[in-house]
């Protein structure tokens, strides 16, 4: 297994949970960290957490459904860490429903083999403690209140992930080379949880905009039908070629689009279909007038 | 703060399964769900299952709570924290010796408080009885021989001094386990380390039992203790052929061959369990492949309950019938309409409340009977292995040596429990 210089098994991811309703610290009725039970202890990568707009992002989960809930996911990403993020419903101290969000931190290496299957890991991961942490954390327990205070509620925030169950293997390795291809990107995530860090959204042109318009950082979505990001600012942009190096065409940097933003082949299928139901349309009027004359 | 509180029962174990649940970490352990008590254990200890967090997977658990200030002698001798400290350290020596032990695998083994309640989680298994119940059969016995006779000629000494249907278990792969660790043992050469002895003497050969109590020396002792642990193997793998035992006696040498004839064991049994009896090492992974080799129809149990034959063992042993007085002979005496009685106290199947009842006739009995050792002697097993409760071990053994002052093996009780 790999180590980086702290002696921390690069197979190795961190969590972190954030809820409310919890006596954790004096901020217990607000949206807070709870695992660990202070933001000091948090790392590298996971640090930035702390400054998102916590009652902007949870306001919008109390009203999704369970099912819906469980598909929301962020990935922040920077050169050398990832965060995966999930979102869960468990209920605080008083039995109010309450979002959970789990957070994995873990090292990245862009160039390596194992990447995808890393992050799939982790998402797995993220899920699977969403799923048993909403249960724990249910209902009045104060055996779980004076945990979360002492810090005692998990042994360590270090977890392996290479026994866990991959998720979304079909969509992070087209999201992850569609991440590779442009600078400028600091997370994808679908649009409830973009507010975490991630400025392009996993979903569609509508719902990028909507994002943007409700005052999110959204500078791209992903098209999943073409497997690209596609910019909406000028933040996202192709890397640099690297000069005197051949680069083989879809590598890690490789300029591979032609400048400017193309129009993606689905908004050109849509223009057509309403081209289609417009003629349709002016036929079929055309034959009512026709019919009508004919029976006076 | 850990320390068990006076009360009944079911308040003693509420406080025990709260007090756990505010220590036991949330994060880790989701799901956890109460068993009902049982065991030799049960006032010190709670268990349950749970879901490990980490280890995704299901686990069984135990938790046993150390003896406070003013604890009984025996909660003392049991759960006093260094005690539980020693178990902690043999628990993780077994983990970490994996399947060279044959014990359940360990998930993890841990002190919880200022105090040290000891919890350990275990891989669920299913207990043995069960399987003994649906469907006892060879391949049953053959996995229980094969499963522990590898270890016993390894270089690994290990014992377990309480083997018995309730004790073993069966995991997901059908391995066969011991899922009682307190009564397992490493490194056991000079049988110091051994503190507690559960009290089944009745699946033990008295042979075996003086051997370990008139050793000289450790390695008398220590062959005392082989001898024990062949033969309980052997036992619990003659349940899995037959069947649930029917024990009804002090020591295996009253019951065990007869029990054995009865449920038509074979010559390769009847021969195995005589070599025992006689403190014969014989070779485990040999008998299991002899009862392999049996035509079935030749091992079929028998229908018909056949009359108890008159052969005894021929090893060393206490033959009540031959030294204690007989209260009533034939089959309608009291004594004799209490062998249900006997026989389900020792397969575990008592309630509290029935054992209770049962303790009552033998009171009865001891009153209009004291010169009858047997009645005594069912007495003291309640008080130990039941009740768990010395003084009244102390009581039985001094009322049962006023009727009976010559008794040798009261006598020797008498010291044992003056300890």
């Amino acid at each position: 297994m790999e180590s980086d210089s702290q002696g921390v098994d690069m197979a190795n991811v961190f969590v972190s949970v954030w809820t409310k309703g919890h006596r954790v610290s004096r901020d217990s009725e607000e949206f807070q960290l709870v695992v660990p039970r202070s933001g000091d202890q948090l790392r590298v990568g996971e640090q930035e957490l702390g400054s998102v707009d916590w009652p902007a992002l949870i306001e919008p989960l109390y009203q999704l459904t369970d099912r819906d809930l469980g598909f929301e996911r962020c990935l922040l990403v920077d050169a050398e860490r990832f965060v995966v993020a999930v979102a869960g419903r468990t209920t605080d101290s008083r039995g109010r429903p309450a979002p959970i969000i789990v957070c994995v931190c873990g090292e990245l290496d862009w160039s390596s083999d194992v990447l995808v299957d890393r992050v799939a890991r982790s998402h797995g991961l993220a899920v699977r403690l969403g799923g048993e942490f909403s249960a724990a954390l249910r209902g009045e327990k104060k055996g779980v209140g004076r945990q979360l205070r002492a810090g005692s509620f998990l042994d360590s925030r270090e977890f392996d992930v290479s026994g866990e169950t991959l998720v979304g293997s079909a969509e992070w390795p087209r999201v992850l080379a569609a991440v590779r291809s442009l600078a400028g990107i600091t997370g994808v995530a679908t649009p409830n949880l973009a507010r975490l860090g991630a400025n392009v959204i996993l979903g569609t042109r509508h719902e990028a905009e909507t994002a943007a318009a409700r005052g999110g950082s959204v500078d791209g979505f992903f098209d999943s039908r073409r497997s690209e990001i596609v910019p909406l600012s000028g933040l996202l942009h192709p890397w640099p070629k690297k000069e005197g190096i051949d680069q083989p065409e879809g590598a890690p940097g490789a300029v591979t689009e032609p400048d400017g933003i193309p129009a993606p082949e689905h908004v050109e299928d849509a223009l057509l279909e309403v081209e289609d139901t417009a003629k349709q349309l002016v036929t079929a009027t055309f034959r009512l007038v026709r019919r009508l004359f004919w029976l006076g | 703060m850990e320390h068990i509180p006076s009360g009944g029962g079911a308040l003693v174990a509420g406080w025990m399964q709260q007090a756990l649940m505010d220590l036991l970490p949330a994060g880790e352990y989701t799901s956890v769900e109460f068993l009902q008590p049982g065991g030799m254990m049960s006032p010190y200890s709670v268990h349950g299952t749970a879901r490990a967090v980490r280890q995704q997977r299901e686990c069984y658990f135990k938790a046993i709570f150390p003896a406070g200030t003013g604890a009984g002698k025996r909660t003392e001798l049991l759960t006093r924290p260094d005690r539980l400290l020693r178990l902690k350290q043999r628990f993780e020596r077994v983990q970490s010796l994996g399947a060279r032990v044959p014990a359940v695998p360990i998930l993890d083994v841990r002190l919880l408080g200022s105090d040290g309640i000891l919890f350990t989680a275990m891989e669920p298994v299913r207990v043995l009885e069960e399987a003994i119940k649906a469907a006892p059969g060879v391949e049953l016995a053959q996995s229980v021989l094969t499963a522990l006779s590898p270890a016993l000629s390894s270089e690994l000494p290990w014992l377990h001094y309480d083997i018995c249907p309730n004790n073993a278990g069966l995991l997901e792969d059908g391995c066969v386990v011991l899922i009682d660790l307190e009564s397992l043992y490493l490194d056991v050469r000079d049988m110091s380390p051994i503190t507690v002895l559960a009290h089944k003497g009745f699946r033990d050969p008295a042979g075996a039992t003086a051997r370990i109590h008139n050793a000289t020396s450790a390695s008398d002792r220590h062959a005392g203790a082989i001898q024990k642990l062949l033969f309980n193997i052997a036992l619990l793998a003659a349940e899995c052929r037959f069947g649930p035992a029917s024990p009804d006696g002090f020591v295996a040498d009253d019951w065990v061959m007869d029990w054995l004839k009865e449920n038509g064991a074979d010559e390769v049994w009847l021969d195995a369990f005589r070599q025992l009896f006689a403190g014969v090492r014989i070779d485990l992974a040999e008998l299991s492949t002899a009862i392999g080799t049996v035509p079935a129809e030749a091992a079929e149990p028998r229908t018909e309950s056949k009359a108890p034959t008159k052969e005894r063992p021929q090893a060393t042993t206490t033959d009540l019938a031959a030294t204690a007085p007989v209260l009533v002979r034939g089959e309608n005496g009291p004594w004799e309409r209490l062998r249900t009685n006997r026989v389900d106290l020792r397969r575990d199947a008592l309630s509290h409340s029935e054992v209770e009842s049962y303790r009552a006739a033998l009171e009865l009995l001891a009153l209009s009977a004291p010169e009858d050792v047997r009645v005594w002697k069912e007495l003291r097993l309640i008080a130990l292995a039941y009740r768990h409760d010395n003084s009244m071990a102390r009581s039985v053994v001094a009322r049962a040596l006023a009727a009976n002052p010559n008794d040798q093996e009261f006598l020797r009780w008498s010291q044992i429990l003056k300890g």
